[in-house]
This record gives C-alpha cells, structure tokens and sequence, in this order.
C-alpha cells in the first residue's frame, strides 16, 4: 500500500507562497477541453468570414471608391467591419467573463479551490488575466483578418501601423467591459443574468451615442473609430471621437484597476456555501 | 505545546436571527479520529465550512494548529485537506487532470498524484473524465484532492453519503488507516451513528447548532448502562417490599426498573419480592443501544 504522506512533510509546516505561475497554470488547465480556447479562434474567423460575404456581395461599389481615390484600402475593409467587430468584442468579453468563472460555479469548485492556501484576490486577478490575454488574441487574429481581406482584395501594400492599431486600441477598451462582466459573472451563479446584460448592452449600446463618453462600452466604440479612422491614412477619424488614444487607455486602465479590485475584494469576503 | 488540533471558542453562524452553529466548542486532538455526528441541518456543514475558512462566523473564534481561521488561513490550509459536502470536480477533465490543478495550487511534485490515485484506488480510472465517474469514484477523487498536499488534518463532510455498502465499507477502512499509518487528524462528519461508532474514536454530537455530547465514544457508550426490569403480580406492593435492600430503584407502569445490571441486585430484589408472596412473572435486562442515546441526547436538547 502507498503512503499517505510524503517527504514534503519533513519540510515542516512553513507557509510556502504558491506563485502567480501555479494560479496560471491550475486555470490553464481549467480551461483545457472547454469551448474557451475554440470561441477565441472562432470569433475573429467569424468576423472575417462576414467580411467575405460581405465583398461577395455589395463589394463592387466599394472597390469604385477605392478605385477612384476616394477610400483608402483600409477604410475600405475596416469601415463596417470596424462596427461589427465593436459589438464582437463586447459580446466575446462577456461571454469569456461567463466561461471563465462558470467552470467553477457549474463544478462546486470554490469551495475546493478557495478552501487551499490560495489567495482569493489573486485567483480573481488571474481569471481577468486569462480572460484578457484570450480577448487579446482574437483581437490579433482579427488584424490578420483585416489584413488577409485587403491582401485579397489587392487593396494594395498593408498599413501595419493602422493593423498593430486596431488590433491593440480596441482591445485595450474592451478590458473595462470585461473586468465588468467578470464581476457580474463571479457575483452570481445564473449567468442569464450577466450574458443578458453582455448582449443586450452593445447591441442597444451601438446606438447610445448619447452616453458619456467614458462608459466602458462606449470606450470600444471610439477606440474603433480611431483605428478604422486610420491614424496613417489621417481619415475623417479624429473629428468623430471625443477622447484621444490616450485618453482612452488611460480611462481603460482606470476602469480595470477598479473594477477588479472591486471583484477581488468581493470574492475575498465572498461567503462560499 | 498543546496538542489540540481543531479548537472552537464560542463559534456561532446565524443567518439572520436563527443561530444554524450555536456557541461551539469543538475539541479535536492529534490523533483522533473525531466523528461529527448530527442529523441533517444541524449545523454539521456550516461548522465545517467555518473551520475552512469559507465562511465568517457570526461570533467565537475556530482554531487549527493553533491558528485562527480565517485570519491567518494562509498559513495552516496547507496542513489541511478537506472534503467539504459534495465533491467538486471539473466534470469536464480527467480524474488526474482534477488532481494536477490542485497538485499545482499546493506546489506538490507530480508523483504524489500517483500516490493519492493509489490510495483512493482509481488508478486504473484516472485518464477518464471525472464526469463519467460513478458517484464513489467521485468521492474517492474527493478524498485524494483532500490528501494530495499530505495534510495533517483531514476533514471530511458525510464522505460516504449517497454510496453503495462496498463503497462505504472501503471508504471507512481508508479513514481508520489514516491515523493509525500516517498519523493523520481526522474530522469526519455524519448523520449515521453506526457509522461513526464503527470509525471514530472520539465524538461530537451537534443538535440544532448546539453541540450536546464531545467526548470519547466509550463515555457515549457507558451510558448505555443497562437496566433491569422487574413485572410483578402485585405492583402496588412491590416497591415497599425491596425499599429496604440498598438496590437503586424506580417504578416504571406497573414494574419495578432496577438502576443496575448487577446480577446480586437483581437476585436480591426477586428473593426479597418472592419472600413477600408476590409473583414475580417476568425478569428483564434492557440496555440502550448507541441509537437510543443519540435519540435520547438529542430528545433531551430539543426540550431544553
């Protein structure tokens, strides 16, 4: 028969620190075999794929415009898509947030995992990570598909700073949406509630102009625009958005720092039944 | 160096005015193998989930190792494995794939998940999904998630409900061997009085959130010191005709109920009956069973 114990034990009882590395991998483990990793890839080839149809079907007048000098070759692929991929991006941050923490919620795993020398504050960050690095991801396979189009289209050489833009800026504004998202997911085990709140929003959202500006969906927004706007290309851009670049990571960053420390705090006092 | 390993002061949960975990005082010592005994909703999980650290307790404090939980949690969970309610598990990954990510968690080599599969017995299951697992197979997956950081303490809530007798049997064998082998704690909580008394060496009875017995077994089962019964023709008589011979008696109905089972007592009590001329037609000793006393016990709280 095995032993119960082993040479650890001998080491005595002091307190060893697990490293931010373990909580990264246990999650990356957790996510293996879960439509986490397949939706990452699947929303950006979506996209793209709408793109194509979309040139298959009313592409002619649009290829006119670039044709005769008065579109750029980015703004031709980026103009609608642009908004398309606005509302994936709200859309995939809710519902990464949901998959991410529903794992836990529909295996009964809190009370194991939060019953270990773990820190809860550090197991929430972790998740937002995960979900973040997931969301960045597709939103650089989206410049790949941004590019392949115009590469397709012969829209001529490609504007890499335009695509490193648009594959950063937007995401960079999603991350409020998403630290939101994982709040609503975490504080309660229905996710209808927090996946109602991630569709409903940016798809009413689209037409919120009204909103402040520094709504978190309103954010993804105007980072769009600035990237399909082309910062190289100097399209009509800058005149629609009120918040320069930076200002909108900056806001970004702010809204993150709060939002999950709000949600760590939370899941550290959190009752766990 | 006190040698208590779990230590309640006081430990109170109430959701909102009802107290679920009323004014605990929980001793467990090295060693034991501490039964937790209650019947449903007496407080049995709440407390347990109080000592992990889950849940705030409402008043009192509850200590580990000499540590107080929650506040200085990080320091002691590592000395501490548990199986609280139903197993958690992600239905979605293998059995070792479940134990690596908290393998990862506690920073324990590789091979200790092995070790702990070993022991559970699901070695031979362990690259199938854990969703698939019969309910015992899950527990036991439980249970090496509970032992894979080599804890000192094990606290395991009702591990053998729901579970067929050869699961129950071998999930009881596994709890005896841990104290005995490795020199392991453990608090084990059931609803089931057979089952405790068939492991635990020392129990807590808890009734509505009070606890009203803690102490070694034998003490639970010394109250069960028998009676003997003594049914007469003459009932009105009896107890005036052995008043006189020392022995510890009531009346019961229309019988006598002697206070021991001492075999001189009940001789000397028929002698002293039948020397008065009164018929003697039925002689019986009666001892309460465990069950009884649990009864009892918690009879007695509830008027209280």
């Amino acid at each position: 028969m095995s032993e119960l114990t082993h040479a650890a034990r001998a080491a005595g009882p002091a307190p060893r620190r697990t490293s931010v590395l373990a909580y990264l991998a246990a999650d990356w483990r957790r996510m293996r075999r879960t439509w986490l990793l397949p939706l990452t890839f699947l929303g950006p080839l979506g996209v793209t794929l709408m793109g194509v149809i979309l040139f298959l079907l009313v592409g002619e007048q649009r290829l006119a415009g670039f044709r005769a000098g008065n579109l750029t070759g980015w703004a031709v692929v980026t103009s609608e898509l642009g908004m398309v991929q606005v509302l994936a991006l709200g859309l995939g941050a809710a519902l990464l947030a949901s998959m991410i923490v529903d794992v836990e919620h529909r295996s009964d795993t809190w009370k194991q995992m939060l019953g270990l020398p773990v820190s809860r504050a550090t197991v929430y960050a972790v998740k937002f990570a995960w979900a973040a690095a997931l969301l960045a991801g597709s939103s650089a396979l989206m410049a790949v598909g941004y590019a392949a189009l115009m590469l397709w289209l012969r829209l001529g050489p490609l504007p890499w700073t335009d695509l490193a833009t648009i594959a950063a800026l937007p995401w960079v504004a999603s991350l409020p949406v998403l630290a939101f998202q994982l709040l609503l997911s975490t504080s309660m085990r229905n996710q209808a509630v927090p996946l109602g709140v991630g569709v409903l929003v940016p798809i009413f959202g689209m037409g919120m102009s009204q909103m402040p500006a520094w709504v978190p969906w309103r954010l993804i927004t105007q980072a769009m625009t600035v990237a399909v706007g082309g910062v190289v290309a100097g399209g009509p851009g800058e005149s629609l958005t009120w918040l320069t670049p930076g200002a909108i990571v900056g806001l970004s960053v702010a809204w993150v720092v709060v939002l999950v420390s709000a949600g760590a705090v939370l899941l550290a006092r959190r009752e766990v039944r | 160096m006190n040698d208590l390993v779990v230590e309640t002061n006081g430990l109170t949960k109430r959701y909102g005015k009802r107290a679920v975990v009323d004014r605990l005082d929980l001793r467990v010592e090295r060693g034991q193998i501490y039964g937790f005994l209650g019947l449903n909703g007496a407080g049995k999980t709440t407390t347990i989930r109080m000592l992990m650290g889950l849940i705030h307790p409402s008043a009192g404090s509850a200590q580990l190792f000499g540590r107080s939980v929650p506040a200085e949690r990080m320091q002691v969970m590592r000395r501490v494995g548990a199986l609280v309610e139903s197993p958690s598990y992600y239905a979605h990954l293998s059995g070792r794939d479940n134990l690596k990510i908290v393998a990862t968690l506690l920073d324990v080599p590789d091979r200790r998940i092995g070790e702990v599969l070993e022991i559970v017995r699901l070695t031979d299951d362990a690259k199938r999904k854990a969703g698939d697992y019969s309910l015992g197979m899950k527990q036991r997956l439980g249970i090496a998630a509970a032992l894979i950081g080599s804890p000192d303490l094990v606290v395991l809530d009702e591990p053998t409900n729901g579970l067929d007798p050869a699961g129950i049997h071998e999930i009881r064998d596994l709890i005896r061997r841990m104290p005995r082998e490795h020199g392991i704690t453990v608090l084990v909580s059931s609803h089931l009085l057979a089952e405790i008394d068939q492991m635990a060496t020392s129990v807590g009875v808890i009734h509505g959130g009070r606890l009203i017995f803690q102490g070694r077994i034998e003490e639970l089962r010394a109250r069960s010191r028998g009676h003997v019964r003594v049914e007469t023709d003459r009932p009105a008589d009896a107890l005036a005709a052995v008043s006189g011979l020392g022995v510890k008696l009531t009346e019961e109905g229309d019988a006598l109920v002697l206070d021991s089972t001492s075999p001189a007592d009940a001789a000397n009590v028929v002698r002293a009956l039948v020397a008065r001329d009164i018929g003697v037609f039925r002689v019986e000793e009666r001892r309460l069973s465990l069950e009884d006393i649990f009864l009892e016990l918690t009879r007695e709280a509830g008027a209280a």
